[in-house]
């Protein structure tokens, strides 16, 4: 268990908690984030998507459709951005174990666990073939 | 009504009152303006949560791996918009618990959050930049392993694509770096410039 929760701050009534909480879960089992940078941006989503319900649901009042309008649109981008970063990051550890096979690749690999090898040139033969 | 000598009074006494002289109360003053605390150009981390943020730091820097000055910095970068995120969070969460509407529609809250909303969207950016920044340094960094032959350390520089450096032609032939390592070792060649 960490000694810090990056899922807490979610602003949700006692009513909607088992929903909230329903949402968590669901995104975190979609997500698996297997390390704490995983965490933080499977946290975001979290929020992100939390924060486009709370909108939804108090949407309908013209007074403030311009502060729903304001937050679901940075709740929505920052949504996207931690989506498509948890799939690059998803990516580049599933290149790292399907790509790297000797131990030299293997050493390299784990002192820089976030290269993206989808970057790196992959020549005939190389890398899969260091003696 | 303040009579004449009472204003000359005040004014003499005014003198004496020309804010904070140690840096300490130069420091307390510095903060006068602040409403929730979170917009500053520096995190600051309360002692209580100091050890939760210490652990959240040794768990990053023990996954993220990083490996000299620009990658840290990269990852301190991405540590504090986690952080403010969180404390962003925190503080809303207080202005829910404060009672009455949610505070996206709060009449009350209209100026704190769009200061809020604001602080936000910057906070996100650093997260998602710094992280694009830490993964390229990294990936250039594993490149070099796999592609920069011995003799060639000092003559690429560690930012160099490795698109340029890793099919290298040595004599017209292109070559990987095994093959370049070979040649070297064959001709006895130490460093290239």
């Amino acid at each position: 268990m960490p000694a810090f929760s990056l899922m807490d701050g979610a602003v949700c009534s006692p009513e909607n908690e088992a929903r909230c909480n329903e949402r968590r879960d669901s995104i975190l089992a979609a997500v698996k984030p297997a390390n704490i940078v995983e965490q933080v941006l499977a946290a975001e989503l979290f929020h992100a998507s939390w924060e486009m319900e709370r909108v939804r649901e108090l949407s309908g009042d013209p007074a403030v459709e311009d502060r729903l309008n304001a937050a679901y649109s940075r709740a929505s981008r920052n949504w996207r951005r931690s989506l498509k970063q948890l799939k690059t990051l998803q990516t580049a550890r599933a290149t790292h174990f399907a790509k790297l096979y000797t131990a030299a690749e293997r050493t390299a690999g784990e002192a820089c666990p976030f290269a993206d090898l989808a970057k790196v040139p992959v020549l005939p033969g190389f890398p899969g073939e260091v003696q | 009504m303040a009579t004449q000598a009472q204003q000359l009074a005040n004014a003499a006494n005014a003198q004496f009152s020309t804010g904070p002289r140690t840096g300490a109360g130069k420091a307390a003053s510095s903060r006068n303006a602040r409403t929730h605390g979170l917009s500053t150009g520096v995190l600051t981390v309360s002692a209580e949560q100091r050890p939760e943020f210490d652990a959240f730091s040794a768990a990053l820097v023990s996954e993220m791996k990083p490996a000299g000055a620009l990658e840290m910095d990269a990852l301190l970068e991405f540590r504090d918009a986690a952080w403010r995120l969180r404390q962003v969070r925190a503080y809303v969460c207080r202005l829910a618990a404060g009672g009455g509407a949610d505070p996206l529609t709060h009449p009350e809250t209209a100026a704190v959050m769009r200061q809020l909303h604001r602080f936000r969207a910057a906070a996100e950016m650093s997260l998602h930049r710094s992280l694009d920044a830490f993964r390229d340094l990294q990936t250039l960094r594993f490149a070099r392993v796999l592609h920069v032959a011995k003799s060639e350390n000092e003559a690429i520089g560690p930012l160099a694509a490795p698109a340029a450096f890793a099919l290298m032609r040595v004599e017209g032939i292109p070559m990987n770096r095994l093959l370049r390592d070979r040649f070297d070792a064959n001709h006895g060649i130490v460093a290239v410039t």
